[in-house]
């Protein structure tokens, strides 16, 4: 557990969860990070790009959500909505 | 209907239990007429065998009609009661009908009274109504609680339907909460309505029971109407059966089921594939919700295979107007909206209960 592979292309990149924070402003940009250097810059501008989705689209329909949490076997993702933008955490779910 | 109608005459004079006897037993249903003075013996005798009315004197030496009626309802109430009594005020009126009497009547004096007497109990022993709930005669539950909620009374009200029972919890005019079998709270109340016919205790109110229910008690009623136009038109059978409480039935869709559980406020079923929910309930926008759903659940599945991380097991959004959960299954998507009230205490358990019903 803890461990995530990703096969962009070809390539298989393996790396360790680990329970990290970062901030991004309204546009995704990363505003502040604890996450270790491990996690790739990539995997990062997904979840931004899941998180902001999700508000905005909740928004659009009239939910108004400010916290979100999104469980896999592996990882958890919690973020809450901060002056458009968004507090992100990423746990792993049994941190070793 | 007993075979042979029985009538129980309790009062403390033996010449009126005599001519009352005499009247009764020349009633067009002949029923057999018992008599005591005592009403420890009207208690025993009542034990003893089965009657279809109680008539009881108020005002008695020793255990008054009163303390008769209080124990006569709670033990037998399926039993029809008419308080009778020489000088009838209003107060002592409304005190017996609070206790569940059927009638109330003050001792006739003319021979005018005494037929129009004779008549409403005839009336009253012939009549077996299908519906309705003992303890106010052809009033449903939705008057009871009415009355109660009116009157800002405090009181439990426990309801028996078969083998069912229910109960309602009445706090100063408010409906607090409701449990039957394993529900609570609205959806309780709402199997409670539901049923068509029974009897009704009342009990001391609980003060310090959990309040559960914070709708309005006109709402909820204006819900219950609705509960009870569905029951009949559905025209299923007359109870639901007991095992059913707090399942789904076997008729529901498990949509259906789902926004019945207590702290839904809305509940759609997708397909992935779908341009429209197949199922929803409590949306005025279901196309907006789905899409929205959809896009959602294929970024994070696409994100989880794609960084090999298992498939996404749920989504629960939260805000001060609602908490919203997304699951999906196969290329089914539920989306189901809770009330803010849900915490995130009861939430898991909640929705370990809203997935057995969706499976």
């Amino acid at each position: 557990m803890g461990l995530i592979k990703r096969k962009p292309s070809m390539e298989t990149i393996t790396w360790e969860i680990k329970a990290g924070s970062f901030n991004v402003d309204a546009n995704g940009k990363i505003l502040s990070s604890t996450l270790p250097s491990s996690v790739p810059e990539d995997v990062i501008k997904k979840i931004t790009e899941g998180i902001l989705g999700y508000f905005y689209g909740a928004n659009k329909i009239g939910l108004f959500n400010d916290e979100v949490n999104i469980s896999f076997p592996t990882l958890k993702i919690f973020a809450r909505k901060m002056r458009g933008g968004a507090l992100i955490r990423i746990s792993p779910v049994n941190p070793r | 209907m007993p075979e042979k109608l029985k009538i129980l005459l309790l009062d403390d004079d033996e010449d009126l239990l005599a001519l009352y006897k005499g009247l009764l037993n020349n009633l067009p249903s002949k029923p057999e007429v018992y008599t005591t003075t005592n009403g420890a013996r009207a208690v025993a005798m009542l034990d003893a065998e089965p009657f279809s009315l109680l008539i009881t004197d108020l005002q008695m030496p020793q255990m008054d009609g009163f303390q008769v009626l209080t124990l006569v309802r709670r033990r037998f109430p399926n039993l029809k009661i008419v308080a009778i009594t020489a000088v009838l005020d209003e107060q002592y009126r409304n005190r017996a009908y609070a206790l569940g009497v059927d009638l109330c009547w003050q001792k006739p004096t003319s021979e005018q009274e005494t037929k129009l007497f004779l008549e409403c109990i005839e009336g009253l022993i012939s009549y077996e109504s299908d519906e309705g709930f003992r303890g106010i005669q052809s009033k449903n539950l939705v008057d009871l609680i009415q009355i109660e909620c009116l009157c800002r009374n405090s009181t439990t009200l426990k309801v028996i339907s078969g083998e069912i029972e229910g109960k309602i919890f009445i706090l100063q005019g408010e409906i607090i909460d409701a449990e039957i079998g394993d529900l609570r709270g609205e959806i309780a109340f709402k199997k409670i309505i539901s049923l068509k016919k029974g009897s009704f205790h009342y009990l001391p109110p609980e003060p310090d029971r959990e309040r559960k229910i914070f709708s309005s008690y006109n709402g909820l009623l204006l819900d219950a109407a609705q509960t009870i136009d569905e029951v009949k038109a559905t025209d299923k059978t007359d109870l639901p059966d007991a095992s059913e409480v707090g399942d789904r039935t076997p008729l529901e869709n498990p949509v259906t089921a789902i926004s019945k559980t207590e702290g839904v406020e809305f509940v759609f079923e997708s397909d992935e594939t779908a341009t429209q929910p197949q199922d929803f309930y409590g949306l005025d926008d279901p196309a907006a919700f789905h899409n929205w759903a959809v896009n959602t659940i294929k970024f994070w599945k696409d994100f989880g295979q794609n960084l090999a991380i298992g498939d996404l097991k749920e989504i629960i959004g939260s805000g001060r107007q609602c908490k919203v959960v997304l699951r999906t299954k196969e290329n089914k998507i539920l989306c189901v909206g809770l009330s803010p009230t849900v915490t995130n205490e009861i939430l898991p358990d909640l929705m370990k209960k809203i997935y057995s019903l969706w499976a």
